[in-house]
């Protein structure tokens, strides 16, 4: 997880992703599955939460 | 010159031309005005939020309050806060203070390069008085302001109905004309020498404003003290609720909406060039903007309800936190990366809430947790989560220990460390609280002579066995008891 650019002018001319975890489709995806978890986990709570 | 390479064109293809450098100027200079207006959304939702959450007997000095933030940050920015920013960019780790005073001739190329900027941003500069010669320097210079009282108003909220409002004034210019300014100065700018040295990374001002502003609270808030039955003889903290909780959280998608604009201004579009940047130079689009914004703002607002077991105050806070956790390293993060860190820092922030509480630390709106302890995170995060990147040329990537020396110098140097001793100081002179009596009776009586809802007196029904002339008795004005103006327990 860190920056895909070798160098200031790679990054500064960078045409494509900019985003730390690219070339890390594992990190994208593990990523996702918790944020996925984190909406069910609310819309469960919404059913059983009373203050 | 080739005939076979030129080409005819008509006289208003012509005129267009002619035309071109001055809108690729003008486009500039209205992204800039349009998103710096909109920004005051952010005020109009601050004077909500706030009003709402006092109670009505403070609603008045508390919306008055609020709104003379703009005067006394406005005003003072101008007079010195806008040179703040651009004359402490380099000093003291790459360059000397400049100012008025500063011979360019003795100056480093690097350092000279930064100067000008200075020289555009005294009060008597032409930069910033009507010119043809400079028409964009003046829209920065409200984007600045606007951020300079956006840091301040986030400390009105936390001190409302006990703080004394000219202590709040000298507050405000202190924190939002001069403090958080040098922290943007540092670590918030292209020549700062946090930035330069040490690869600090601050996207979206979450250190430089949040952090700064939060932690200058809380040092102020030891100082002030509980607003009066905040905390029982035991210490055992007693709900003072707001007034009009409705207002509330309108006053917060007020916010919601005004800081999509204040995020836009972190981005830079200057004319003849090819792309937006963000402050540092380094390439960021408002398509990234638009998208982890609105997922942190939906992933702060369900992380604050679980945790808040759904307090609408505190879930509607958690929107604001969810935006402020990932604001210092959202133009490098991937949209899940997002929700996750936005989720987490709105779960936390009720628990915090909850402990300053433990602490005696009466904050009236949670500005320490939503704004302090977030800023701080946020702060933090990319030297885990982006370490490496590099802005500049000959510039220290971002990492984790500039990452953590920036927060502690903002957030404790430039924050905590001047908010306590300052209003140690007025404290100590008796400037900082109004009287016992004054905030029993409300400020709105007390120190304005009217009230929010004079017709309270109108609608008050009499017990049966009170006759016409028992209720021709009742002030109309009847101070707040222990039990509350309206009977809300305080």
């Amino acid at each position: 997880m860190g920056s895909p650019f070798k160098t200031a002018d790679d990054y500064l001319n960078a045409t494509g992703t900019l985003h730390s975890f690219t070339g890390h489709p594992v990190s994208v995806a593990i990523s996702l599955v918790i944020s996925v978890a984190l909406t069910c986990y609310f819309l469960y709570k919404a059913f059983v939460v009373r203050h | 010159m080739d005939a076979t390479n030129m080409t005819m064109i008509t006289v208003d293809q012509a005129k267009g031309l002619v035309a071109l450098p001055y809108l690729k100027t003008f486009t500039s200079e209205a992204f800039f005005f349009i998103a710096a207006v909109l920004m005051i959304l952010i005020h109009a939702g601050f004077l909500a939020y706030e009003g709402g959450a006092s109670r009505s007997k403070n609603l008045l000095a508390t919306m008055l309050k609020n709104l003379m933030t703009l005067s006394t940050v406005g005003l003072t920015f101008f007079f010195f806060g806008w040179w703040v920013y651009n004359g402490f960019a380099f000093w003291p780790g790459t360059g000397p203070l400049l100012g008025p005073w500063t011979n360019s001739d003795h100056l480093s190329d690097a350092v000279k390069a930064g100067f000008p900027y200075v020289q555009s941003s005294y009060p008597w500069s032409d930069s910033l008085s009507p010119t043809k010669g400079d028409e964009l320097t003046g829209v920065f210079w409200m984007v600045f302001a606007l951020f300079a009282m956006t840091t301040a108003s986030i400390l009105s909220g936390a001190c409302i109905e006990r703080i004394k409002v000219g202590a709040y004034y000298l507050c405000s210019i202190l924190l939002g004309s001069f403090l958080w300014v040098v922290a943007a100065a540092w670590g918030w700018n292209y020549f700062g020498w946090m930035t330069t040295l040490w690869g600090f990374h601050d996207f979206g001002c979450a250190v430089v404003v949040h952090c700064v502003s939060g932690w200058f609270t809380l040092g102020v808030l030891i100082n002030l003290g509980p607003r009066i039955g905040r905390f029982d003889k035991d210490g055992k903290p007693r709900p003072i609720l707001p007034h009009n909780i409705g207002l509330t959280m309108v006053g917060l998608m007020l916010i919601f909406v005004g800081f999509y604009f204040f995020l836009a201004c972190c981005e830079v579009y200057l004319p003849d060039t090819t792309g937006t940047v963000n402050i540092y130079g380094a390439p960021a689009t408002l398509a990234m903007l638009a998208v982890n914004t609105t997922l942190a703002l939906g992933a702060g607002l369900i992380g604050a309800y679980v945790s808040s077991k759904a307090d609408p105050f505190l879930t509607i806070s958690g929107g604001l936190t969810g935006i402020i956790a990932v604001a210092a390293g959202m133009d490098l993060y991937h949209p899940a990366l997002v929700i996750i860190i936005a989720f987490v820092a709105a779960w936390i922030m009720p628990k915090t809430t909850m402990m300053l509480e433990k602490f005696g630390i009466d904050d009236a709106v949670g500005a320490f947790p939503v704004h302090g302890i977030t800023g701080t995170i946020s702060g933090i995060l990319p030297g885990i989560f982006a370490i490496g990147y590099i802005s500049q040329p000959g510039q220290a990537p971002i990492n984790f220990f500039g990452q953590l020396g920036g927060v502690l110098i903002c957030g404790i140097g430039l924050g905590f460390i001047p908010g306590y001793a300052f209003s140690w100081l007025l404290k100590k002179f008796n400037l900082l609280r109004v009287s016992l009596e004054t905030e029993e009776k409300g400020l709105d009586l007390s120190e304005l002579g009217i009230e929010a809802y004079p017709e309270k007196a109108t609608i008050f029904t009499p017990a049966p066995s009170q006759s016409m002339s028992a209720e021709k008795k009742i002030e109309p004005t009847q101070p707040s008891t222990e039990k509350g103006t309206y009977g809300i327990p305080i």
